[in-house]
């Protein structure tokens, strides 16, 4: 195949229609539209993008500023898509380098951004499974950057940008479906499989992109030619066919008319056969039913929950840090019968441990001592064991405690599953004996510095009340709750680890280290797990069916009853015991698990209110470009960018200038070796590839005589002929005398700089570029 | 076999949507679904539709062309449609009959909405002769590449190519005057080869064929024609339609090369041929470029023969006294030279 009127080795090779009849010039049409071609295939390739990454965002409600989003996508297409309107390589090249140093810049200056917003993707996506699967409080990626009207539109960019310049490049030189179609359709399987659908118009956009591509792949005019000329030439079963490469102008209305009738068909089905009436979709296939357990758990609680370990939600028993994740399976292990007196947390307590030993809590044997106070008020409550571990008694605190659950604690004989136990206990009732175990004030040596410098940091002083409450709010302050602490590294103390190093964890973690530091600053305290039942259990539960009020509490909260709560095994909790202000008391000081610490530095504040000065959006202070805070961030924002920027120039250049230098010593060298007359065939090679490079002549000279005609045509004709036979001499034999070969080096000197001289710019260029 | 794997491709690209659907059950692929069972049959019928409504047509430049000179051939594919097409076909064939030259080829080209779209060949013919182009049928492929639908038609322009003013074959014109011949009466018509230039007396000495009976019974005195002889005015050019190729198209350019120059050195001349079709020796005289050009399009029409020296031997078997100037294949004419064009045709005075 070859085009009509290119640059052909041979000037005499022309296109026969048949013998004696040939082209005189190339077939031509009406000029074609560049811009036009580079426009469509910009407009296929928003479409799919476009189609693919905000169909995905809104499947998941997640809001990415389209407007702007769409407008940059039209932007970086038409870039790249312009980028194949020449057939100069090099000039891609450098269009794409240039694309590269500036998105370099933008990653390495918005790179947290782009991390918050993917993570944003991943949390609301996780938010919606976790909705499909009625789990609460999944939460799996930290958001440095809190401010999702900012991250996601970053992050949809990063992708865009990323996904268009790949998708431009297959389209471009193979219009490949397989690409488009890898794009456009995986992407929806996760939100899809959990019944997050897209909106109308992204399907609209992803029909009309694939239709296109398949169509101009079907129709194999999307090559880039190699040449300029309009027709190629082809030899096709024995026939010619003369064929046109391509038309923009085609292909831009079978583009547009692929939207039109995506539009119309997405549209009608959308109006005749609406979301709401569409009943298959309420139906699960047998394959999906099949894996949707298993793939909830992955996409949840991670691989590990493919494999088959014990369910570590609900109690430990006083085991620490053997696991990196809790996987609760949210079913009811406890139901609680009884009258409610107040909204607090009722604590109903299973393990209580006194000597705390680097990975667990020793048992202690007195846990349910002391008993209550003899005076106190007392209550019904039944606990009916449902899927709890049958080694504990599920105790509420201040006991009527009898011997019998006192031995049945100590030797683990726990509550069977089915059984119920019917307990006494007094709500306010508080022991005030005092203890006089050392093992209540016991702190290991190994902890010790750790928790005295945690006390001094966290400014612990004053009574014992304030004290706790102190500390409380250290810990709200600097600690996070978290379900995926991490596992302790083996070697390490699981309360060191988490004071000093990780900062966040289990209620294990702050039950523990609570424990520790109120020890520290001389509470006696001990660990204590079990289930607690939240007022919004209650709210939850059922009225007892047969729950007489007078057998539990007449003096419960007004118009609730008795209520039977079913406690789940996320209920399961670690707590403190601490013997403060003259009782015992429960202290609870693990954080609620909501947001962590964000940082307040709003791009859009800096980039659409810098400008005016107007303040941050949230009306706090100004941190525009006028003011101190925001000059300074802007400029080491701006010097941070000039440094990366001119780093990467200064790559690029360093890199030519090398290529430069190697390529000129190379040259050097071969033409001052030790022979004269292979100096001269490789200084002459050079000047015939310089040659070739600047006039489209050359490549037909078939002798040297000819060719140093085309290059000094004003030379002297005898003159020509001697110097073509002296190379045509040393070429083959290398054979030459020293003064003719010397006279003949000059000539071509004198010859190569004037036809230098004569070169345009670009022409100069070319040659530097290649040679 | 292309239109195969179009069909392939998107049929693998409908199963993977549809088990997504029933794996799914989404809306979002149910739609895609008929969006993609939807454009095929669109595309196919608007295919059809459009090749209800495609048509074309040829232009060019003048009929009658120079030698060597290039000519422009536009061929217009007319949309009438609101369907575009990236592939139209046109099947071309190209001949040039007298030299039994045949080409095809097909043109793809696309055809935009209620639009035409002209096509340019600048075409180059190195042979004389009458050079006609036909288009035979249109074909028109749907948007996905699918299928292809075919719509015959009929289209045809002849582009007749005679040798420039400018050809001359320096003829040695001592060997043109040596062959000249006598003019002789011959009652078999077109081979008077004398004209009747004046009407005088009898003079002792006139010969009896020449005497005008008509008129001496009229006037009642004998009259006499005078004749111009050929032998002072007219040459005989036999052109030998013999050879293939570029020979006989050598030929061709040679007799019109002397044709040429005959006329700009006004030597009267006919111009002569064995006509294959019609066993016959066809002879023109020609007084003019307008004239010669015209005998040139006769020949153009006519059927070469492989034997060489055919239209020579019929010459000298029908007149054996005659001297001619044959234009013919060099090396293969007794005679003497008048010309010789390219060392691959001569031009000699054969005959008595």
């Amino acid at each position: 195949m070859w085009g009509l009127g290119k640059k052909q080795k041979n000037t005499e090779e022309k296109i026969y229609l048949c013998e004696g009849l040939s082209l005189a010039a190339p077939v031509s049409m009406p000029k074609l539209n560049k811009s036009l071609e580079v426009l469509t295939r910009g407009a296929i390739e928003v479409l799919i993008v476009f189609g693919a990454v905000g169909g995905f965002m809104s499947s998941i409600n997640m809001d990415y500023r389209m407007p702007f989003i769409l407008l940059s996508y039209i932007l970086m297409a038409a870039y790249f898509s312009n980028l194949f309107r020449t057939q100069k390589i090099w000039l891609r090249d450098i269009g794409y380098v240039a694309y590269l140093a500036v998105f370099f810049v933008f990653v390495a200056a918005m790179h947290r951004h782009i991390n918050s917003g993917f993570y944003a993707l991943v949390n609301e996506l996780m938010n919606k499974i976790s909705s499909y699967y009625g789990v609460s409080d999944i939460r799996v990626f930290q958001e440095m950057v809190s401010e999702r009207t900012v991250t996601v539109p970053v992050a949809a960019l990063f992708i865009g940008n990323v996904v268009i310049v790949i998708l431009n490049i297959f389209l471009s030189y193979f219009m490949s479906e397989t690409v488009a179609v890898i794009i456009c359709l995986p992407v929806f399987v996760v939100p899809l499989f959990f019944r997050q659908e897209p909106g109308i118009i992204y399907i609209v956009c992803m029909a009309a992109g694939l239709a296109g591509v398949f169509a101009l792949k079907g129709n194999r005019h999307y090559r880039i030619p190699k040449h300029r000329e309009q027709f190629l030439v082809k030899q096709k079963d024995k026939q010619q066919e003369i064929t046109y490469g391509r038309s923009g102008k085609s292909a831009a209305e079978m583009t547009l008319c692929f939207f039109l009738v995506s539009v119309i068909t997405v549209f009608s089905v959308s109006v005749f056969y609406p979301r709401s009436d569409y009943s298959y979709g309420r139906r699960t296939s047998s394959l999906k039913s099949q894996i949707e357990r298993p793939l909830g758990n992955v996409l949840l609680y991670g691989l590990s929950a493919l494999r088959n370990i014990p369910n570590t939600g609900g109690m430990a028993g006083g085991k620490l840090g053997g696991v990196s994740s809790v996987l609760n399976d949210n079913k009811t292990d406890l139901e609680v019968t009884f009258v409610p007196r107040s909204t607090d947390r009722i604590y109903l307590r299973a393990f209580v441990g006194d000597i705390y030993a680097r990975d667990h809590w020793e048992k202690d044997e007195d846990g349910l001592l002391p008993n209550t106070v003899e005076t106190a008020e007392t209550v019904r409550m039944d606990v009916k064991n449902v899927d709890a571990s049958r080694q504990y008694l599920y105790l509420p605190p201040n006991m009527v405690l009898g011997e019998e659950e006192l031995v049945n604690y100590r030797e683990e004989n726990g509550i069977k599953r089915g059984d119920t136990g019917i307990y006494q206990y007094a709500p306010d009732g508080w022991p005030t004996e005092k203890p006089d175990k050392e093992s209540y004030l016991q702190i290991p040596e190994e902890n010790k510095k750790v928790v005295s410098s945690f006390c001094k940091e966290a400014g612990l002083y004053g009574t014992d009340t304030e004290i706790v409450e102190r500390l409380e709010a250290y810990f709200e302050k600097e600690y996070s709750y978290t379900l995926h602490p991490g596992a302790t590294p083996l070697g390490s103390d699981y309360v060191n680890h988490f004071l000093e190093k990780t900062k966040k964890g289990l209620c294990a973690h702050f039950a523990s280290s609570t424990v520790l530091i109120l020890r520290q600053m001389g509470i006696p305290a001990r660990y204590v797990e079990g289930y607690v039942i939240d007022y919004v259990n209650v709210l939850e539960s059922a009225v007892a069916a047969d729950g007489r009020v007078s057998d539990y509490d007449t003096d419960g909260l007004q118009g609730v009853g008795v209520v039977s709560v079913e406690v789940p095994d996320g209920n399961a909790h670690g707590w403190v015991e601490a013997y403060l202000d003259g009782r015992w008391q429960i202290v609870d000081i693990t954080p609620p698990s909501g947001d962590e610490d964000v940082d307040t530095n709003d791009f859009w504040a800096m980039a659409g209110f810098s400008l005016f000065d107007m303040g941050s959006p949230d009306g706090g202070e100004p941190t525009g470009a006028l003011s101190d805070k925001g000059l300074s961030l802007a400029l080491d924002t701006g010097l941070g960018i000039l440094g990366i920027f001119a780093g990467v120039a200064g790559i690029v250049v360093s890199f030519f200038a090398g290529r430069f230098v190697y390529r000129k010593g190379k040259r050097t060298a071969a033409w001052h070796g030790k022979d004269e007359s292979e100096n001269t065939v490789a200084y002459y090679a050079y000047l015939c590839n310089v040659m070739r490079l600047t006039d489209r002549n050359f490549p037909a000279a078939d002798s040297h005589y000819k060719q140093l005609k085309i290059m000094a045509p004003s030379m002297d004709d005898e003159e020509l002929k001697q110097c073509a036979e002296t190379l045509e001499r040393i070429s083959y034999s290398l054979a030459g005398e020293k003064e003719q070969l010397s006279g003949l080096r000059d000539i071509l000197k004198g010859i190569l700089k004037q036809n230098k001289k004569a070169l345009g710019w670009k022409k100069r260029f070319t040659v530097f570029w290649k040679l | 076999m292309k239109q195969v794997f179009s069909f392939l491709r998107y049929a693998v690209l409908y199963l993977l949507n549809l088990l997504m659907l029933l794996f799914l059950h989404s809306y979002f692929n149910f739609i895609l679904l008929i969006v993609l069972t939807v454009l095929p049959f669109l595309s196919i019928g608007c295919a059809l539709a459009a090749l209800y409504f495609i048509s074309a047509s040829f232009e060019g430049t003048k009929e009658r062309l120079t030698f060597g000179e290039p000519f422009l051939l536009k061929i217009v594919v007319r949309n009438n449609s609101v369907v575009p097409l990236l592939n139209v076909w046109m099947n071309l064939a190209v001949e040039n009959a007298f030299f039994g030259i045949t080409g095809k080829h097909s043109l793809n080209i696309p055809a935009f909405v209620k639009q035409d779209n002209p096509v340019k060949y600048e075409l180059l013919s190195e042979y004389l002769g009458v050079v006609s182009v036909d288009a035979t049928e249109i074909t028109v492929m749907d948007w996905f590449g699918f299928v292809r639908f075919h719509k015959k038609i009929s289209l045809h322009k002849e582009y007749v190519i005679v040798p420039g003013e400018r050809i001359s074959v320096e003829p040695d014109y001592a060997a043109v005057a040596y062959g000249m011949t006598e003019a002789e009466e011959n009652p078999k018509k077109g081979f008077d080869f004398s004209e009747v230039t004046d009407v005088r007396e009898y003079q002792p000495g006139d010969r009896l064929q020449n005497i005008h009976w008509k008129l001496s019974a009229k006037k009642d005195e004998i009259m006499v024609k005078e004749r111009e002889s050929l032998s002072s005015s007219r040459m005989m050019v036999l052109v030998e339609l013999e050879s293939a190729g570029a020979v006989l198209n050598d030929i061709l350019v040679a007799a019109y090369g002397i044709a040429h120059d005959f006329l700009e050195g006004q030597t009267s001349f006919t111009l002569s041929y064995w006509s294959i079709k019609e066993q016959e020796l066809k002879t023109c005289t020609v007084s003019s470029h307008y004239e010669l050009c015209d005998w040139m399009e006769q020949v153009y029409y006519e059927q070469p023969y492989k034997e060489d020296g055919l239209g020579r031997q019929m010459m000298q078997q029908l007149f054996p006294q005659m001297r001619f100037l044959a234009v013919g294949k060099a090396g293969s004419m007794p005679g003497q030279a008048v010309f010789s064009y390219k060392h691959s045709v001569e031009g000699r005075i054969c005959g008595d």
